[in-house]
């Protein structure tokens, strides 16, 4: 039985709590969502946000069959339009394809994960078993609904009749603490981000007696970082879950069993249940289970093609493992960073400023820690600066102090043109 | 720079605002002032007064009025200076 299904042994139980302080049963979110969806049919692009009525229409969409696209509020209207008009509406598709994400969380690319009800079942079901979520279980949102990590949070609780406080609340509001409080929260996920957030709000010197597992995805976690939380939670009798993910892989792949926190500083940890990891020759991780998508789709004829995967997914991180079978990242093979939980293509940046400022010679180059440098040869792109930055901020949602432009006389290039990002690793430009 | 420079300087150069931006300003009201923002913005004022906020301030701190107020009344912050 799929976790989005009626099922009868929770039907009473609630299942989430809204902002407003309003609680909900699983039969009252099952009854609204089938009659807020009786007319859809076929693809359907849904707009959410963490709150009751979002998660009602995304269960029943489930349930009816409609092949779901989520994306958040926030994403901008023409990136809205642009999904709605390539995807939405009645035509063929394969009958295993359920769920559609975005690797790149708000940018809007149109680029999106395939996931069959068994990924998303298959993954739940790992997440339920090495997490031990019970129905007692109340965890407070974080993240986005739409973003793979925060709706994986929402499965599988759901799977476990468990309660979620449905909150579109940040960090930095009164509120969200009240409701901590309040409803006696037991657990809360986080980004990188996250954790630094908690840390200026002195999480670990709060008063917070229900709150028991804290997990953590969506990046490399600072090592100081981990190494505090790891003792706190040993310290206090709560759980510390370090993870890892894509949303190529539904939601997770790997984790750290708290017991072994302290000691894998660094460490992505062991696959999940279910699922296995080796490297490949040239070091690639390679990830199998079967919580691994389908595939990509970039236009609607995609979502009637097959599983082409089978199980399989190049994660594009290097990796080794050390001699207990724990795995750690030690390098991308793609060019991409990660910035605030959220994935971030070098190439596409850099295609887009090139695009922007109409000059071939802007190039990217980034890290996770570091965030994303632009270097020009153009002396007119290096003194818009200001443009540029403001572009990061409007366009992909990444802020100033992510981002850092240099004037280089000359762009490195090799005898046939292509840039060599390895050169430039190594090179400071004229900064501001 | 008086204090109230300081205090003005740390929401235009983290929101890459103008000054007359910032009357009015509220924490969620504009896609700059989320929360990795808020985070930058009291890391900046704390460095700017020699400060460090208690969580509650923090938390109240949502609109650039009430920051005058806590960093007066909470802090010492003198803004006629």
């Amino acid at each position: 039985m799929y976790f989005f299904e009626r099922n009868e042994a929770y039907e009473d139980r609630i299942i989430c709590i809204d902002d407003e302080g309003r609680s909900y049963t699983y039969r009252q979110i099952w009854d609204w969502g089938d009659e807020l969806t009786a007319d859809c049919r076929g693809v359907v692009v849904l707009e959410c946000s963490n709150d009751a009525e979002s998660l009602a229409r995304y269960l029943a969409l489930l349930r009816r069959g409609c092949p779901v696209i989520l994306i958040g509020k926030s994403l901008d209207e023409d990136a809205k339009a642009s999904l709605r008009d390539t995807y939405e509406g009645e035509y063929a598709v394969n009958s295993e394809l359920g769920l559609l994400l975005s690797t790149s969380g708000s940018t809007g690319d149109r680029k999106l994960v395939r996931l069959s009800y068994d990924n998303i079942q298959a993954n739940c079901d790992s997440i339920v078993e090495y997490l031990g979520i019970t129905a007692d279980e109340r965890p407070i949102t974080t993240l986005p609904m739409e973003y793979t990590y925060g709706l994986s949070v929402i499965h599988s609780h759901v799977a476990a009749g468990a309660t979620i406080i449905l909150t579109n609340r940040t960090l930095f509001q009164r509120e969200f603490w009240d409701m901590v409080e309040h409803y006696k929260v037991t657990s809360m996920a986080g980004v990188p981000y996250t954790y630094d957030m908690l840390e200026r709000l002195r999480l670990r010197e709060m008063d917070l007696p229900h709150l028991k597992t804290l997990t953590q995805a969506g990046g490399h976690l600072n090592e100081e970082v981990q190494k505090k939380y790891a003792k706190w939670a040993a310290e206090t009798g709560r759980q510390f879950f370090v993870m890892y993910g894509q949303t190529e892989a539904t939601a997770r792949m790997s984790y750290i069993p708290p017991e072994k926190c302290a000691e894998k500083i660094g460490s992505i940890g062991i696959p999940v249940p279910g699922g296995s990891m080796a490297i490949a020759e040239d070091g690639e991780l390679i990830y199998f289970g079967a919580n691994v998508s389908l595939g990509y789709a970039t236009n609607r004829e995609d979502l009637s093609l097959g599983d082409e995967n089978g199980g399989c997914l190049k994660t594009g991180d290097m990796a080794r493992m050390d001699e207990e079978g724990y795995f750690y990242i030690i390098g991308r093979k793609k060019r991409f960073v990660k910035i605030q939980g959220r994935r971030i293509s070098l190439d596409k940046i850099q295609e887009d400023l090139q695009e922007a400022f109409a000059c071939e010679d802007i190039v990217c180059t980034g890290n996770d820690d570091d965030g994303i440098t632009v270097y020009t040869s153009s002396r007119e792109v290096a003194d818009r600066e200001s443009e540029t930055l403001n572009l990061f901020m409007e366009k992909w949602q990444v802020r100033a102090r992510f981002v850092r432009v240099y004037y280089l006389e000359e762009i490195p290039r090799n005898t046939s043109g292509k840039v060599l990002y390895s050169k430039l690793q190594t090179i400071k430009g004229e900064g501001r | 720079m008086t204090n109230l420079e300081k205090y003005k300087r740390a929401f235009m150069l983290n929101f890459r605002l103008k000054e007359e931006d910032l009357p009015g300003l509220e924490y969620m009201g504009i896609i700059q002032w989320d929360s990795v923002g808020h985070m930058d913005l009291i890391a900046d004022i704390e460095a700017a007064y020699g400060i460090q906020m208690d969580t509650k301030d923090v938390l109240d701190l949502s609109t650039y009025e009430k920051g005058i107020k806590i960093l007066t009344e909470k802090y010492g912050v003198d803004f006629d200076n």
